[in-house]
C-alpha cells in the first residue's frame, strides 16, 4: 500500500481540509460499533493486531519471476476483528507511519484514513459479510481483498486529479494496471491466509449476524466494482475531473492562475486570497476540533449519567 | 525502521525544543505545514521564508541536520513522479518545484518534530488534545508491542530456515505460499494469544481504562510564548512574500 500513502503537499487545502472532516466522525463511529462488538480486552488486542499487520508486511509471497508480494491487511482484519475495529487498527497504523516513517502526511491523514481505513476496510467486508456462507464464500474472501485495494486505489486517484495533479490516460493505464496486479495479489493472500486461520482456530473468523442475502451481496459488489471502474475511467479522460471540479467549486486550476498577479496591497492580511484561504483551513481545523471536543464531552456525560 | 529507531534515539536529547511540551509542538508543526500547504503553487519560492523557519528550529534542535535531510528523502518519490508527469506534460516547471519542495519540507517538519518528541509523550499529548481515549491506547499497545511481535515473525522465519534449511525447491511456488500463509496464521494466532494474556496482566495489575503516567506533563508559561511566537513567525513567513512581491 506503500504507493497509496499520500504526502503532505500534494492535495489542495479543500481536498485534505474536506478529507480530514470526514474522517474524524467515520473514525468516531467505527470505535463506537467497535466498543459494542468485541469483549472487554479489545484494547490490547487492537493494538497487537496492528503490530501483527505491519509484522505481515514483511512477509513475502513469491508471484513471480523472484518478484514477491505482500499482505496489506485492510480486508483480513475485517474479516477477523469486524470492520469497525478494522478501522480503528488501521487508523492507528497510518498515524504510526505518517508520524515515525513519514510515510503519508499528517495533514493528508484524513485523505489516507479515508481511503484505507474506511473504504479500503469496508469495500473488504462488503462481499464476506454477503458471501461468507456457502460455497461461494471463498469468492467472497478473495472479492474482499480484491476490492479493498482497488477502491482506496481508486479514492486516492479521484483525490490526487481533484488536487489538480496531471495525469494522462496512459499513467492512469499503466497505475490501474498495477493496481489490479496488487487487488488481485491481495485478494489471494488473504484467501490463503484466512483458511490458514481457519484451520487453526474457527472462531477468529468474523461470523456476520443477519440474513446474508447473495443475490443483495453479488449486487453490491458489482456497483462498487462499478463505482471503482468509474473512476478510473473519468481520470483518463483529458478534462474529466477538472470539469467536475469546477462544478463542485474545488478548482485547483484558478487557484494556479491567481497566485501569479498577487494584486491585493489594501488589506494583504485579509484581501490575499491565499491569506484567506490559510485562514479558512485553520479556522476549519479549529471548528471540527471544537466540534468533536463538545461531541465527545456530551457523550462521556451522558454515558456517565 | 532503522529510521525510526533513530528518531527515537534522537528524541531523548536535551536542546530547547526537547523541554517543551508535546502540545505546544504539535500544534505549532501542524500550522506550519498548514502555511506550506497553501503557499500558491505557482510561486515556490514563496517557500523561502518558511524554510528559513524551518532552519532555524533544525538548529535550535541540535540534532545532525544532514543525516534528518537525507533520512527523510525517502518521501520524495512520490512527489518526484507527479512532478515530472506535469512537468513533461505541461511544462509545468513551478508547479513541478512545488511539489516536491512542499511534500519534503512537510515530511521535514514532522521528522523535526519526532525527533525532539519522544513518542509516548506526543501521544499522551494526543490525549491531551481530546483525541477519544480508545484510539490513543490503541496507538500505546501498537508501539509497545510493535517490536516484540516483528521479532517474533523474524524469529519464525529463521526457524522455518532451520527445519528445511533452504532446501525447499526454490520453483514450488505453490509450498511457499503455503509456508508463507500458514506462518502469517501461526503469527497471528501468537499475536491473539498475546493479547489475551496483556489483558489479563492488565487486569491483574488493576487497570481501570486508561494509562496512567508517572510524568503528568504540564502546559507552562514556556510552553505557551513558544507556540505564540511560533505562530507568529509561521503567519509572517507565510504573508511576508504576498505583501512585499
Amino acid at each position: 500500500m506503500e504507493c497509496m500513502h499520500i504526502p503532505d503537499g500534494i492535495l489542495s487545502v479543500p481536498v485534505w481540509a474536506t478529507l480530514n472532516a470526514a474522517a474524524v466522525p467515520g473514525v468516531g463511529w467505527a470505535v463506537r460499533r467497535a466498543r459494542q462488538g468485541l469483549a472487554e480486552g479489545h484494547v490490547p488486542l487492537l493494538g497487537v493486531m496492528g503490530a501483527f499487520v505491519f509484522a505481515a508486511q514483511r512477509m513475502n509471497f513469491p508471484v513471480v519471476f523472484g518478484a514477491s508480494g505482500h499482505l496489506l491487511g485492510g480486508a483480513l482484519l475485517s474479516m477477523t476483528l469486524g470492520p469497525g475495529a478494522a478501522t480503528i487498527v488501521l487508523t492507528s497504523i497510518l498515524i504510526l507511519q505518517s508520524l515515525l516513517f513519514q510515510d503519508g502526511g499528517l495533514l493528508a491523514l484524513g485523505a489516507n484514513t479515508v481511503n484505507m481505513a474506511l473504504i479500503g476496510v469496508w469495500a473488504g467486508w462488503l462481499p464476506y459479510r454477503f458471501l461468507s456462507n456457502g460455497n461461494l464464500r471463498t469468492l467472497g474472501v478473495f472479492a474482499g481483498g480484491f476490492l479493498s485495494v482497488l477502491a482506496s486505489a481508486a479514492a486516492a486517484i479521484c483525490e490526487l486529479r481533484l488536487s489538480g495533479v496531471p495525469m494522462n490516460a496512459t499513467i492512469v493505464g499503466v497505475s490501474t494496471a498495477v493496481f489490479v496486479a496488487t487487488a488481485v495479489l491481495e485478494g489471494l493472500i488473504t484467501v490463503a491466509v484466512l483458511q490458514a486461520v481457519e484451520r487453526l482456530n474457527p472462531g477468529w473468523l468474523r461470523k456476520p449476524q443477519g440474513l446474508p442475502s447473495r443475490s443483495a451481496g453479488l449486487l453490491a459488489t458489482a456497483s462498487v466494482l462499478m463505482m471503482i471502474g468509474g473512476v478510473f475511467y473519468i481520470s483518463a479522460l483529458p478534462d474529466g475531473f477538472e470539469s467536475l471540479a469546477a462544478r463542485l467549486g474545488v478548482a485547483s486550476r484558478e487557484q494556479i492562475l491567481f497566485a501569479a498577479p498577487m494584486a491585493d496591497y489594501e488589506v494583504p492580511f485579509l484581501a490575499g486570497e491565499w491569506g484567506r484561504k490559510a485562514l479558512g483551513g485553520l479556522a476549519g481545523l479549529t471548528i471540527i476540533y471544537g466540534l468533536c471536543l463538545t461531541v465527545g464531552r456530551l457523550l462521556a456525560r451522558q454515558r456517565s449519567a | 525502521m532503522g529510521h525510526s529507531l533513530r528518531l527515537d534515539e534522537w528524541a531523548r536529547g536535551a536542546s530547547v525544543l526537547h523541554r517543551l511540551d508535546a502540545r505546544a509542538k504539535l500544534i505549532s508543526v501542524l500550522l506550519f505545514l498548514i502555511a506550506v500547504s497553501t503557499t500558491p503553487p505557482a510561486a515556490p519560492l514563496a517557500l523561502l521564508p518558511i524554510a528559513a523557519l524551518f532552519a532555524l528550529a533544525l538548529a535550535l534542535s541540535a540534532l545532525p541536520a544532514m543525516e534528518l535531510l537525507l533520512r527523510t528523502a525517502i518521501v520524495l518519490p512520490f512527489p518526484v513522479f507527479f512532478g515530472l508527469i506535469s512537468w513533461l506534460q505541461n511544462g509545468n516547471s513551478s508547479f513541478a518545484a512545488a511539489l516536491v519542495a512542499r511534500s519534503y519540507l512537510s515530511a521535514l517538519a514532522v521528522a523535526l518534530l519526532m525527533g525532539v518528541t519522544p513518542l509516548p509523550e506526543l501521544l499522551r499529548g494526543l490525549r491531551a488534545l481530546g483525541v477519544p481515549a480508545v484510539l490513543v491506547m490503541v496507538l500505546q499497545s501498537l508501539v509497545r508491542y510493535l517490536q516484540l511481535v516483528v521479532d517474533h515473525a523474524l524469529r519464525m522465519r529463521r526457524a522455518a530456515l532451520c527445519r528445511d534449511a533452504g532446501a525447499l525447491p526454490r520453483r514450488n511456488r505453490q509450498s511457499l505460499w503455503h509456508r508463507a500463509s500458514g506462518a502469517l496464521a501461526v503469527l497471528f494466532g501468537r499475536s491473539y494469544a498475546r493479547a489475551e494474556g496483556v489483558h489479563h496482566a492488565m487486569l491483574a495489575r488493576g487497570f481501570r481504562g486508561d494509562f496512567v503516567s508517572l510524568h503528568p506533563a504540564a502546559f507552562t508559561a514556556r510552553d505557551w510564548r513558544f507556540l505564540a511566537l511560533s505562530a507568529l513567525a509561521i503567519a509572517l513567513a507565510r504573508l511576508a512574500p504576498q505583501v512585499a512581491p
